[in-house]
């Protein structure tokens, strides 16, 4: 067992991942990702469906004359595909490589301050449930937010 | 970012003084410290564009006395530069290629030492910006520069004396103004090593003065300039100066022509002085030891073609990013401009709106054009390193090519130019090792024992051509054929057309066999050619006639970011096929389609039959046929080896599309080359037309028809 694992069964706290969150709803689980990841929340669009690529990518869309891949977090997570509702939006980030990529959302939510003291490393069952993509659980005002990390969310090499 | 560096005063100084040579540096060996990265990449290339002229200019087949000047000027430059950085060794050896070059009749008589300078230089350069050890040293370069100026000198000393005892010595000063009005008629002063450009230099080579003894004779001789004024009258019987066996022309001839109107002063129609020349660049030229200062004002107005006027045309430098993104912004401007008119349409405004609008239209488009044109480049730079390898092959192969270019000016965009690089120089390759015959061979054949290669660019609706054309022993049609036969690519008594027997040089495989370049005179590596124009969405055609030589025809898209597509629907999907790769589309009737047993669908199409794929397959969607064609249509594509059917549910028209990149992990597939925008704003995936045909197992055209 290594050092960090040994020292997360101490020490759960993740203070270093404190900072604004945007919160938005992916079935009924409240979800976050850091502020400065996100570029834009844009209205849902037509979507183009791209044959023949990942499950995880719905699509892509024309953002102001860029092609934008739009992704599907639930199906990420191993579940079945976001529903489109009224409220559907997606939410823009920056990549790795500087392109952006969507995310399909249930609902926005909130922009949330997150001290350090609330935010605890993802309990093991957790962490596998959702395909290894949580940095963390938050708890913020009586609700659990589940903290997404970017990198694992995207698919590689988007 | 370039003009606030130059504003710095240091880099002013390094740079600003284009004659270099009175910025000392203080600590010899060392890197000075206000030399930046900045600095050092700008270094860079302004010595590799810089030696890149001097190439072009020892290369270039008409030597113009502006290209003697612009020479002189960027090698001058070169040195400054050199030293200014700290690299003695390497503005030592521009030194003595200076002092070779004054002494040299003309520029062509420096190809191999220029050529030489070239390499060296650059990679000390290229070494000085990795490591910033500037001393590098040229020893042995500079032994055998001082060893040639040395010779030349010789050979001058010895014509002078030859000279002084044929004429009276004032004589030689018309001689060097009288070279100076030969050169100026242009086309002659390449044969005629004698006819000088540089008038300095001229009056060095013929003079024969009684009071010059020392070394530095072209500076006497600027000196006499004046009394060379006053002393040209009677100079018109100094028409034999120094004349070279060895040059094909004659030279006497032509430099009588030239002398004739400069004795008698009017220009005579008869003799081959055109009227190019100017009068008063004759008149002054001998004058002026600056060749800079003699030949600028006039050296645009001449109607000969020369390599330098590009030069006088002004330019910034930018960085390449920059302009993309402007590029980019314009097509999202372009965009949502279009979708505005749209919804601006239908909602039914008012005539002031929409006239307004198609103003704002109107500049878009011109926005766009423009844009589009900052990323084009011409293709001189593209086709001027052909002259350099064909100049060394033909040393190689031990043949007499020339390569004739014509077209220069032509731009496409430089995404294009840069992958047309490889390609192109490989087939120059081919044509100067394969295709054009031994002197030998030629002068056997009834042919002139120089082959000739000519590259051209040009314009032809929305794409440039390139044709690059030899007139060597054409392809060996019967070789080829038979070579087919035996892999098994016809079958045997096959009649094929020419064509098809020309397509088979870039099959894979086919080319690389040794045995095969002997016998169809076509090298290596023709499906990578082949592949390489595919990929930026070009054709290459051949046409060749034996005995009489081969022509590639390149049709190539103007820029890569634009392309005319056909718009197909398969299911709810639509997708765009680039038009370059389709050769009809096609409404099959009962019974086109067939289903043999052991390959897929194929379709009958004129007596043959080729394979057909069905996108929907492929795609793995639905189909859902239009009530006009329930059968669907095929679009015939043209693919690398064959030719094949793929069926869609309609089409839905034509649109010239700006094709976006699509992202690799959407892409997996690679069945897509881009995306792009279509008219109501939404995405259309571009379908790669060649990994559409790499999707079935190959049951190509000719074993179909062989079956059939």
């Amino acid at each position: 067992m290594s050092l960090a694992a040994e020292s997360s069964l101490i020490d759960n706290r993740r203070p270093e991942l404190a900072g604004q969150y945007l919160s938005f709803r992916l079935g009924d689980e409240a979800y976050a990702l850091p502020v400065r990841h996100v570029r834009e929340i844009i209205e849902m669009q037509v979507l183009t469906p791209v044959p023949r690529c990942p499950e995880t990518v719905r699509g892509v869309i024309n953002l102001r004359g860029k092609v934008v891949p739009i992704i599907d977090p639930l199906v990420r997570f191993g579940g079945r595909s976001v529903k489109q509702t009224d409220s559907t939006v997606m939410v823009l980030v920056h990549s790795a490589s500087g392109m952006p990529v969507g995310l399909l959302v249930d609902e926005v939510m909130d922009v949330l301050d997150v001290d350090g003291d609330s935010l605890n490393a993802p309990p093991g069952t957790h962490g596998r449930e959702r395909g290894g993509v949580l940095a963390a659980v938050a708890n913020v005002k009586d609700q659990v937010v589940f903290v997404l990390e970017l990198d694992r969310l995207l698919p590689d090499d988007v | 970012m370039l003009f606030a560096r130059r504003s710095d005063p240091h880099i002013r100084e390094c740079f600003g003084t284009a004659r270099g040579e009175t910025v000392k540096q203080q600590d010899g060996q060392r890197l000075a410290s206000w030399v930046d990265e900045a600095m050092l990449a700008d270094y860079a290339e302004s010595q590799a564009t810089g030696l890149g002229d001097l190439e072009q200019l020892v290369l270039h087949p008409a030597i113009s006395p502006e290209g003697r000047a612009h020479f002189d000027r960027v090698l001058h430059t070169l040195k400054g530069e050199a030293t200014t950085l700290g690299m003695d060794g390497l503005g030592a050896l521009y030194h003595a290629l200076e002092d070779f070059v004054r002494s040299a009749g003309d520029l062509s008589q420096l190809v191999d030492i220029v050529l030489d300078v070239k390499d060296h230089a650059l990679a000390a350069v290229e070494k000085f910006v990795a490591d910033r050890d500037p001393s590098a040293r040229f020893d042995e370069q500079l032994i055998w520069i001082k060893e040639e100026t040395l010779r030349l000198e010789r050979e001058k000393q010895e014509a002078r004396a030859k000279e002084e005892n044929q004429a009276e010595a004032e004589v030689a000063s018309h001689a060097a103004a009288s070279h100076w009005v030969a050169s100026e008629t242009g086309s002659e002063s390449e044969s005629e090593p004698e006819t000088e450009s540089h008038p300095a230099a001229a009056a060095g080579t013929t003079h024969a003065a009684p009071s010059r003894d020392d070394a530095s004779h072209e500076e006497t001789s600027r000196e006499d300039a004046s009394h060379e004024e006053t002393s040209r009258e009677d100079a018109s019987h100094e028409s034999e100066p120094e004349p070279e066996p060895e040059f094909e022309s004659e030279p006497e001839v032509e430099i009588e022509a030239a002398i004739e109107p400069e004795a008698e002063s009017p220009i005579e129609p008869e003799v081959e002085i055109e009227a190019a020349v100017e009068p008063e660049a004759e008149s002054e030229s001998p004058n002026e030891p600056d060749p800079d200062s003699a030949r600028s004002p006039d050296s645009t107005s001449s109607s000969r073609p020369s390599v330098v006027p590009a030069a006088l045309r002004e330019f910034i430098k930018i960085d390449l990013t920059r302009v993309d993104n402007l590029v980019e912004s314009i097509g999202e401007l372009v965009v949502l401009e279009a979708m505005l008119d749209r919804v601006i349409e239908e909602s039914g405004a008012d005539h002031a709106v929409l006239s307004q609008l198609a103003q704002v239209n109107k500049v878009v488009r011109r926005l766009q054009g423009q844009g589009m044109s900052l990323r084009m480049v011409p293709m001189r730079g593209l086709f001027q390193k052909m002259n350099r390898l064909v100049h060394d092959l033909s040393r190689r192969c031990d043949k007499d090519v020339r390569l004739e270019l014509a077209g220069e000016d032509a731009e496409m965009d430089r995404s294009v130019a840069e992958r047309l690089g490889e390609p192109l120089m490989h087939m120059v390759r081919n044509a100067v090792d394969h295709g054009i015959e031994s002197p030998e061979e030629r002068i056997a054949a009834g042919k002139p024992a120089h082959g000739t290669i000519h590259l051209q660019a040009m314009h032809e609706g929305g794409h440039i051509i390139i044709e690059l054309r030899d007139d060597g022993r054409g392809l060996d049609r019967d070789a080829i054929l038979a070579r087919a036969i035996e892999r098994g690519l016809f079958g045997k008594g096959a009649d094929p057309t020419d064509a098809e027997i020309w397509e088979l040089i870039f099959h894979p495989g086919f080319s690389t066999a040794a045995e095969v370049t002997e016998l169809s005179g076509r090298g290596v590596g023709m499906d990578v050619v082949r592949r390489t124009v595919e990929e930026i969405r070009g054709r290459v055609s051949i046409h060749s006639e034996p005995g009489r030589g081969t022509t590639f025809r390149f049709v190539l898209p103007l820029t890569l970011a634009i392309i005319d597509g056909m718009l197909v629907r398969v299911g709810a999907g639509r997708y765009v096929i680039p038009t370059t790769a389709i050769i009809e589309t096609v409404h099959p009737e009962d019974g086109d389609i067939r289903h043999p047993q052991g390959t897929g669908p194929v379709l009958k199409r004129r007596g043959s039959h080729i394979r057909l794929l069905s996108l929907a397959d492929v795609f793995d969607v639905d189909p859902v046929p239009s009530e006009a064609c329930p059968e669907g249509l095929v679009v015939v594509l043209d693919g690398v080896g064959s030719r094949f059917g793929v069926r869609v549910d309609d089409v839905v028209g034509k649109q010239q599309i700006v094709i976006k990149q699509l992202d690799s992990t959407v892409n997996g597939s690679g069945l897509f080359s881009g995306a792009a925008i279509l008219a109501d704003g939404r995405v259309g995936l571009v379908i790669n037309p060649m990994a559409l045909e790499a999707e079935a197992p190959r049951s190509d055209d000719r074993r179909a028809r062989l079956e059939a």
